[in-house]
């Protein structure tokens, strides 16, 4: 990207546009500052242009550097394969461990190796920080005529679902095999957007496992206007401000809890971003303190804001502790969720 | 009315229409360097559009990504190589065009039809804009998939005289659509614990190996240059200008094409890979004699090329209304819309009205624009086409090379690359038609996928819906009276055939390692569960009969030359299209093909041992120089223009990430420090 800042000023008459890399902020340590000064920072998404995963690193990369000590310009770059898993093996075992690599990609693939989804344990790799965790919701039309918890028990509904192994799959797969919820769950819609109209159409009645943030955001005009409506949530913490009772507060028995817990573990983890083991620790603290810094950035929120990122960050050591407690769940758990999820 | 005019008059200040150059120029350069996607410069552009109003933001990022189906012909016409994905189709008979010595009407009537097709796109869409949301909400998951049917109708088309490869070769793409992860059942379909394969095959690779490799070997086995010896070669300004008439004169082809292409780039899930072989199919179905479609007839590539830029105006339509990205690259604009504070939905037609319509004038005016410079331009583009193989193939294959890389940024698409590169060359050698394995390949998910949907929803009432029946009709009707001529014949074949008669020969092999491998995935399915083998078994099965009928006329059928004269429409595709008389015949002919096939095979085994850019440098020097017995001046000028060109383009600009290397393993300092090993 060496061309972009060397005619950066040239370009920037003719596009209005600003070189990147140029606002410096203060020095932390001249080892950090002279490393990264030196260096680029490349962001890797596990997944191509277009998606969740890509607008979100984009954005993390264009305002993260001028917190780093050094300034250094994060690049990102696309590398899709096997549902994110590609970039994320890259960065575990092939990428350099200088601090110069972050990758995103999704939270399935963090703990997939206890299922046999993923080809590395997700404790090994270094993490940075999360963007934003989720809490699921499910969204219904008010023509469905389901209206409550009972409604869902009682009445029989189509939800939509993105394909196996999908966060909205897995929590409606788990209201269906754990909690017995009358729901048929037709599987394979492109994204969110195409599910919404599939509601919009009457094609189906509701989705259950869209996040909360990007609900409100994206489809909050329809949620206004009465035609769709918050029927249940499920995280482990429930949304503030959200009147809608949590599907964790109807689980019964401490073996259920923990089956649901670790279903909805990709939730917690939400959008994370991590990189090589090995790197120096220094480095490492610098990008997590550099990263916490962007989370409370003013203009990087405000940016989030306009683009409907939801932002609820979490720092790198708290990922880092949720994942090793998610790899402490017993092997019975983990099989009963998979059981469950597969079905 | 006062809201597009009001927004015509911002479009029309100076600055943005700087910007809007800026774009149209940039758009051009993406579309004609293969592998080199709008997708990837809308985003790489999304940054620079902080500082610019919403107006001149899409100005810049419409006038890009529109233009660059505009210059993507110029390669085809050319090498037979697309520039973008939505190309392909114009290689059928551009590519026969420039060999006939008419680079420079293929290229006026490309630019005319394309001008036609994005303003036509643009029209449609401001018309659309009042009307927009109900139409979207017709669009249910049955009517999607029964668009799905229709595209793989127009196999019936495209097959030719050949309707058994066809129909066997559509099954086949089908089924390299099939490989990956499957949504319905969580299903990893003939992966082989190769993570690469996940997400299924990349479609970059794939049209570049389909359709440029046994192009480029064509060269490469004759030894001549483009457009050498098959009638007089014409290269002013003129050539182009009859060109542009062509268009005028089929202007009805090109309208039709236009909405067809609006129509179907609005559809969800349909994008320029599928839309620009529908659009080809519609035009040789309803073309008039003398047909020389697949010989370098011009309304093969005034359908295609006025269909894929009239997409564009339709792709919006889902993405402005709905915030439903069609594809890739709508969801990288959906992102641009959201930054500059515009919500797609009914806002985009009401108070933000005025920013709807200046997308319709960028769409427009782009056009104009990108027009206005190939025409200026390209004259000297033509003249490629004389120069000779030893000074072009290699510069052409690395950049085959390296937009193939594009397709995920993985040694495997290299692979692919060379895989389909000898499979494409195999099925053009025996007359397997490959626009049907094309078709099949980009249709073969978005069927499945809507398929499930529809059944598990309306079960087989799907059907019946209004707009469904009508789609559906359209279908039976492209599909009837090709299959009847082509089947016809096919089955007087059939009946002469005697097992006396029996002449084993490469298209029988070709017929039989067909059938052993699809014996081979079919065992491999074997445990799926059954939502995830119902289409990949029905489509081997398919495939399975196809071939081997196919292969009782090719052994047992009366010998009259290899293509029995068929009642109906002479209708040769690409793969089909007769050989030349001058063209060296036996063994010299094989030995130059599987001479290049094995320089293509070091290419990806250099590119493992000393990386991707290196092995440009190297290989192009050495197939110049060895190969092709140039001089070493112009083996060292080639060489140093074709990397230094995607040293800056790909690695500078584009920040691609290039493979890592048992060299840069060894020599960690030197990767590090270059970031090309």
């Amino acid at each position: 990207m060496q061309f972009w800042k060397n005619t950066g000023a040239a370009l920037g008459l003719a596009f209005g546009a600003f070189a990147a890399g140029g606002l410096a902020t203060t020095a932390v340590g001249d080892e950090i500052s002279d490393f990264y000064g030196g260096n680029e920072v490349d962001v890797l998404i596990g997944y191509g242009p277009g998606g969740g995963y890509d607008a979100y690193a984009r954005l993390l990369a264009r305002h993260m550097g001028k917190h780093l000590a050094g300034a250094p310009t994060f690049v990102p770059e696309n590398m899709p394969g096997g549902g994110s898993q590609m970039a994320a093996s890259f960065v575990h075992s092939a990428a350099p461990k200088d601090g110069t690599v972050m990758v995103t990609f999704a939270p399935t693939v963090a703990i997939g190796y206890m299922t046999g989804t993923a080809q590395f344990d997700g404790r090994e790799l270094v993490w940075i920080g999360s963007v934003t965790n989720r809490v699921n919701v499910c969204v219904f039309s008010t023509e469905s005529g389901i209206e409550s918890w009972e409604d869902m028990l009682e009445k029989d509904h189509i939800l939509g679902g993105e394909g196996h192994g999908a966060d909205v799959d897995a929590v409606s797969n788990m209201l269906i095999n754990l909690f017995g919820t009358r729901s048929k769950l037709v599987t394979g819609y492109p994204g969110t957007a195409e599910m919404f109209l599939a509601i919009e159409r009457g094609e189906i009645d509701g989705i259950c496992g869209m996040s909360w943030g990007s609900t409100l955001s994206r489809f909050g005009d329809q949620i206004d206007s009465g035609k769709a409506r918050i029927v249940l949530q499920a995280a482990p913490r429930s949304a503030p401000g959200l009147d809608a009772p949590n599907v964790l507060e109807f689980i019964e028995g401490e073996e259920d809890r923990q089956v649901a817990n670790f279903i909805l573990a990709g939730s917690t983890i939400g959008r994370p971003f991590a990189t090589a083991p090995g790197t120096p620790p220094e480095r490492v603290e610098a990008l997590r303190r550099a990263f916490d810094a962007t989370m409370e950035d003013a203009e990087f929120l405000a940016e989030a804001e306009k683009m409907q990122l939801e932002i609820n960050a979490s720092t790198g050591e708290y990922l880092e502790e949720t994942i090793n407690e998610i790899y402490e769940t017993p092997t019975a758990v983990i099989d009963r969720a998979a059981a469950i999820v597969n079905q | 009315m006062g809201a597009a005019l009001d927004a015509l008059l911002i479009m029309l200040e100076p600055a943005r229409l700087l910007i809007l150059c800026g774009g149209v120029m940039l758009g051009l350069i993406v579309g004609v360097i293969p592998g080199l996607s709008g997708v990837v410069g809308l985003a790489i552009l999304i940054p620079f559009t902080y500082g610019l109003d919403p107006y001149a933001a899409f100005a810049l990022l419409i006038g890009m990504h529109a233009v660059t189906t505009n210059s993507d012909l110029i390669p085809a016409v050319l090498f037979g190589v697309p520039g973008t994905v939505g190309a392909a189709a114009t290689v059928v008979d551009g590519h026969q065009m420039a060999k006939k010595g008419e680079a420079g009407r293929a290229f006026g009537a490309g630019y005319g039809a394309s001008l036609v097709g994005g303003l036509a796109g643009a029209l449609l869409l401001a018309i659309m804009i009042p009307v927009i949301r109900p139409l979207v909400l017709y669009l249910g998951s049955p009517e999607l998939l029964a668009f799905a049917v229709f595209g793989l109708s127009m196999v019936a088309v495209l097959s030719g005289r050949a309707p058994l490869k066809g129909l066997a070769g559509a099954a086949i793409g089908i089924l390299i659509a099939m490989v990956g992860y499957t949504p319905q059942s969580g299903t990893l379909r003939w992966t082989n614990d190769l993570v690469y394969l996940w997400e299924g095959l990349p479609l970059v690779p794939i049209t570049l190996g389909l359709f440029a490799i046994p192009e480029i070997l064509d060269l490469v086995v004759r030894r001549s240059s483009v457009a050498s010896g098959r009638g007089a070669v014409d290269l002013g300004l003129a050539s182009q200008w009859q060109g542009v008439r062509d268009v005028m004169i089929h202007w009805k082809l090109a309208l039709r094409s236009s909405w067809m292409g609006t129509l179907l780039g609005a559809v969800p899930g349909l994008g320029s890979a599928s839309i620009d072989w529908i659009v080809y199919g519609q035009a040789q179905r309803s073309a008039k004699p003398p047909n020389e479609f697949g010989r370098g007839d011009v309304r093969g590539v005034i359908a295609p090329e006025s269909a894929v830029n009239a997409k564009e105006g339709g792709a919006l339509v889902p993405t402005i209304a709905f915030g439903v990205p069609g594809g890739a690259s709508m969801a990288v604009l959906l992102s641009a819309f959201l930054l500059h504070g515009l919500v797609p939905g009914p806002k985009m037609l009401g108070e933000n009205l005025d920013v709807t319509y200046s997308i319709v004038w960028s769409l427009a005016l782009a056009n104009i624009l990108a027009t206005a410079v190939c025409l200026t331009l390209s004259g000297h583009f033509a003249r490629i086409s004389v120069v000779t193989p030893g000074k072009l193939v290699p510069v052409v294959v690395a950049f085959i090379v390296v937009g193939a890389y594009q397709g995920t940024s993985n040694v495997g698409d290299l692979y692919v690359l060379v895989i389909f590169g000898i499979f494409g060359w195999i099925m053009k050698e025996n007359g397997w038609p490959r626009p049907p394995i094309m078709l099949g390949f980009v249709l073969g998910t978005l069927f499945e996928r809507y398929m499930f949907i529809s059944v598990q929803i309306f079960g087989w009432q799907w059907m019946l819906r209004p707009i469904v029946l009508i789609i559906l009709a359209a279908a039976v009707w492209v599909m009837f009276k090709p299959l009847k001529d082509s089947l016809g014949s096919t089955l007087h074949d059939l009946r002469r055939a005697r097992v006396a008669r029996m002449r084993p020969g490469p298209g029988a092999l070709t017929s039989v390692a067909i059938i052993i491998g699809l014996v081979v995935l079919l065992i491999d399915a074997g445990d799926w569960p059954a939502s995830a083998r119902l289409v990949p078994i029905t489509a081997i099965g398919v495939a399975l009969v196809m071939t081997a009928l196919n292969l009782v006329t090719e052994l047992f059928r009366p010998a009259e030359g290899p293509e029995p004269a068929a009642a109906g429409p002479a209708s040769g595709t690409a793969g089909t299209e007769a050989t030349a008389g001058d063209e060296p015949q036996g063994r010299l002919r094989h030995a130059r093909a599987a001479r290049f096939l094995a320089w293509l095979a070091g290419y990806l085994v250099s590119t493992l041992v000393i990386g991707l850019l290196p092995t440009i440098l190297v290989m192009t020097f050495l197939l110049t120089l060895v190969e092709f017995r140039e001089r070493l001046r112009t083996a060292l000028v080639a060489t140093a223009l074709a990397t230094g060109f995607m040293w800056v383009c790909f690695d500078q600009v584009f920040g691609v990430r290039w493979p890592q290397s048992v060299l840069g393993d060894v020599l960690p300092a030197l990767r590090q420090a270059t970031g090309l090993f």
